[in-house]
């Protein structure tokens, strides 16, 4: 159970490491700060790794295992696999996944050049967000979204931290699996969680992966040679990003993205989309939110802005 | 008639010693071959196709030589077991227990455990460095053995026949 995750871990803490995530339900994140305790995230608010081999976990500072220099540097070789040289893309990046979709944030002391992140020479921090698909989040949504023989031009519209993501997984996975060939740009590894190429999380049987690759380029690509029928990417918003959107649907191929906006409005504002809705590329558009009790929920919108379901 | 036949299987016996010698005075230059192609393949997976060190590890055992290629593999097992977090150290320790696999001197066996070294190295540049070091430490140990390597086989063989002819000597 979460081998990959425990497999960075240092040696001798590995077992009560081991111990307290089995104690723990549904764990969300864990925060690894030099000379800190290892902190875990769940629904069941934050606890501490025990100091001593007894206690797996612990509510009080003063009885929680504190991350050395030691214990840092052993989780960076075992995290990039002994191996930091194969790793130095993802480490600028700021996240290295593991197997099994769980992304790894990194930070610490930088090292700029040219205005650009070169390396983070000293990694001192560190967040495993386990990964969790949600699968059958969007049932209720792909039907709205189907049309003959394909979909329809569709973006996912919401705020950060919403879901966004995981919904377009999830379409992705049942507009595959139902019979549509879709190939996914997955720029930031995030949908598919790509580890040394493979998919991590489940993205369906006719969905082919190009895992780190810049949006433009990567529809390009993806265009001549794996003939999709559907085109998905994530978090559209560059001039770029829609310049290659605008070629993919000069080539007959429908498009499933998201874009980062609060609501309709908020969208109808965005510069270089506003052509587009004026001009109807978009056929769908799909509105998530979430509720004070962290209830999400969905509405579509067609091409005119009009409620659909 | 049996002291004939005795004589030729006595005299057959240290030639075949001599070409035994010989054949194993040939494997050991062959597997210094394999140590310099060896050290030449890891910089190569390391520094251009940046795989990954298990992997890149697995994926050279398959290009090597029996002995090199199992050392290899068993590295590679090992790290991913996670236990330990130098991988020279796990290199090190399978090299010590596949000594007897190995025809390389006790000097050029040092060498295969130092270039456990190269594994040790986060960066391009100084895996490229340590694989230059090594390499020539390797070059300098092939280039002696291949000046010797005819003088030894045909010593071998005429001491080893002598050998015989004096042991014929002494029983007859």
């Amino acid at each position: 159970m979460l081998e990959s995750v425990l497999q960075i871990f240092p040696v001798h803490i590995r077992e009560q490491t081991r111990q307290a995530i089995e104690r723990l339900k549904k764990i969300e994140e864990i925060r690894i700060r030099i000379g800190q305790p290892i902190e875990f995230l769940g629904e069941e608010n934050a606890w501490y790794l025990g100091r001593e081999q007894e206690t797996a976990l612990t509510k009080e500072r003063a009885y929680a295992y504190v991350i050395a220099e030691e214990d840092m540097q052993e989780m960076v070789t075992f995290l990039s696999r002994y191996s930091l040289y194969a790793f130095s893309e993802e480490i600028q990046n700021g996240y290295i996944t593991l197997e099994g979709g769980h992304r790894v944030g990194l930070a610490g002391q930088v090292r700029m050049e040219r205005a650009e992140v070169a390396e983070i020479s000293y990694i001192r921090f560190m967040d495993i967000r386990i990964a969790r698909e949600h699968k059958g989040c969007a049932l209720g949504l792909v039907s709205c979204l189907k049309r003959e023989g394909g979909i329809y031009n569709t973006l996912l519209v919401s705020a950060p931290g919403i879901g966004k993501s995981t919904y377009l997984r999830d379409c992705i996975r049942l507009i595959s699996d139902g019979g549509l060939r879709v190939s996914l740009i997955d720029e930031r590894s995030e949908i598919a969680a790509c580890h040394m190429g493979s998919p991590q999380n489940d993205v369906g049987v006719r969905t082919d992966v190009l895992d780190r690759c810049s949006k433009p380029a990567g529809m390009r690509m993806m265009l001549r040679a794996m003939s999709p029928q559907v085109l998905a990417v994530d978090e559209l918003g560059s001039e770029a990003d829609f310049e290659a959107v605008k070629q993919a649907l000069n080539c007959g191929c429908k498009i499933l993205g998201t874009i980062h906006a609060g609501n309709l409005e908020e969208l109808s504002r965005k510069e270089s989309l506003r052509a587009w809705v004026d001009g109807g590329v978009f056929e769908r558009y799909v509105l998530l939110e979430k509720d004070g009790q962290g209830v999400r929920s969905f509405t579509v919108y067609n091409g005119e802005l009009e409620r659909i379901c | 008639m049996l002291k004939i036949v005795g004589a030729f299987l006595v005299f057959a016996g240290a030639l075949g010693i001599g070409n035994s010698i010989s054949k194993r005075l040939k494997q050991h230059y062959h597997q210094l071959i394999a140590l310099k192609e060896l050290l030449l393949l890891m910089g190569n997976e390391m520094r251009y196709l940046k795989t990954p060190l298990p992997q890149a590890l697995k994926r050279i055992a398959g290009q090597c030589e029996a002995p090199f290629g199992e050392v290899l593999i068993q590295t590679a097992d090992e790290l991913l077991k996670y236990l330990e977090a130098s991988p020279g150290k796990v290199w090190k320790k399978v090299l010590q227990s596949n000594r007897s696999d190995y025809l390389l001197s006790e000097e050029e066996y040092q060498i295969f455990i130092e270039a456990g070294n190269i594994l040790e190295q986060s960066n391009t540049y100084m895996q490229k460095e340590e694989v230059a070091l090594f390499t020539e430490q390797v070059q300098f140990k092939l280039v002696h053995a291949q000046e010797e390597l005819r003088t030894k086989q045909r010593i071998s063989r005429y001491l080893c026949g002598a050998g015989g002819l004096f042991l014929i000597l002494l029983l007859l």
